[in-house]
């Protein structure tokens, strides 16, 4: 069914807020929140490289990088589309956008992979 | 009184493309309608307008009446003169045919493609009725005021997607597919959801609302585009089946004819 990507584009932007206010608690509202352990800085080399190993995280991580990706790039593939350079124009700029964002999460997920390695 | 008409004018044979100043005599109850055709009754017979019912039912008279989308047939002027002057203006987001005529086929022909009509399986039925189909009150308030579009295009003036995208399915079109795909003798459902859900289609509409608040109907297009992609999420998670259009009313019993009322004559056509 053709409706079926604007399905996921809500969806995708739901999931992703929902993600972004666990980042937001986990990274810079811990202190009053989270009753974490004494020292703990989540932007340290040590505490990154920790959360790249809990393999829990990453899987989030890789669908943070996922949903992200196709929320914005499908947003902005459809801010271009209304724009209304004709049909040849949409079906390049589907095409181009399809790249970019196999290239992007290609890159994404293997960087949070390798990561979880560096330490 | 003397009201001043600064009314568009475009003749693409003449290459004129401007406004026009006319004076015209203010009578009690006057709609810009009226004061319309007297400037081409009495002053310039070359200005184009269309119109047909007066009376706010066809649809034909839609324009911009001092920068708001309005019936010319519906408009007193009284009511939207502003010192002394009244601007006239053709609907935008639509080509022009001549100065206060757009061309409205494009908006048909996207109406067209939505199938507005009942779509059914008892094809017999439908070649030769029998009776009505059944609906009660309540399956008729349904869909009831999105019924009332007189597709004037008045909405498709005040769509900012519209301005944007010539191909977007525009709010009245909209409106119709959903004012369809909820009357319970309709079976199409699928087929016009699979239809306003591609490119361009119900997902593009930026829910801006002026197509409600332009409707000279008290339509709300804005609605039925909200409620349309409520039918396609349903759709998209296997919510949403193939209904079965609602039956034809049984005929009545024949009760005693206590009143020696005659028969009615056979079909004539």
């Amino acid at each position: 069914m053709k409706g079926r990507f604007w399905v996921l584009h809500y969806i995708s932007g739901g999931i992703l807020f929902i993600l972004l206010l666990g980042h937001i608690f986990m990274m810079h509202f811990y202190k009053f929140l989270l009753k974490l352990q004494p020292g703990y800085e989540p932007m340290e080399w040590e505490a990154v490289i920790e959360r790249a190993k809990n393999v829990s995280l990453v899987t989030i991580y890789i669908f943070f990088l996922l949903f992200a990706l196709f929320h914005g790039l499908y947003g902005l593939k459809n801010i271009l589309i209304e724009t209304n350079f004709g049909r040849r124009f949409e079906r390049g700029i589907v095409f181009l956008f399809w790249i970019i964002g196999i290239i992007l999460f290609a890159f994404g997920t293997f960087t949070t992979i390798k990561a979880g390695g560096a330490g | 009184m003397k009201i001043k008409f600064l009314v568009k004018r475009y003749i693409p044979d003449t290459g004129k493309n401007g406004f026009d100043e006319f004076d015209v005599e203010f009578t009690e109850g006057m709609t810009v309608l009226d004061a319309l055709l007297y400037i081409k009754e009495n002053i310039d017979q070359s200005l184009g307008i269309r119109y047909s019912c007066r009376m706010g039912i066809c649809g034909s008279c839609g324009m911009i009446i001092n920068g708001k989308p309005e019936l010319a047939c519906h408009t007193q002027v009284k009511n939207v003169v502003k010192n002394g002057t009244v601007k006239v203006e053709p609907i935008p987001n639509l080509p022009l045919i001549r100065d206060l005529v757009p061309d409205l086929s494009p908006m048909f022909e996207k109406h067209k493609k939505i199938k507005p009509f009942i779509i059914r399986d008892d094809e017999e039925e439908q070649e030769n009725p029998t009776r009505e189909y059944k609906q009660t009150p309540e399956e008729l308030l349904e869909y009831l005021q999105f019924s009332y579009c007189i597709q004037c295009g008045l909405c498709i003036s005040s769509c900012p997607v519209s301005s944007t995208d010539e191909l977007f399915f525009q709010p009245f079109v909209l409106a119709q597919a959903y004012r369809f795909c909820v009357d319970s003798r309709d079976e199409g459902i699928l087929e016009r959801l699979e239809i306003v859900s591609q490119s361009h289609g119900v997902f593009n509409c930026h829910f801006a609302g002026g197509c409600s608040n332009a409707c000279p109907k008290g339509v709300d297009p804005a609605l039925a585009i909200q409620l349309l992609k409520r039918l396609v999420f349903k759709k998209c998670f296997g919510l949403l089946k193939k209904k079965k259009g609602r039956e034809v009313v049984p005929p009545y019993p024949e009760g005693p004819n206590k009143h020696k009322i005659p028969k009615a004559p056979p079909k004539t056509v």
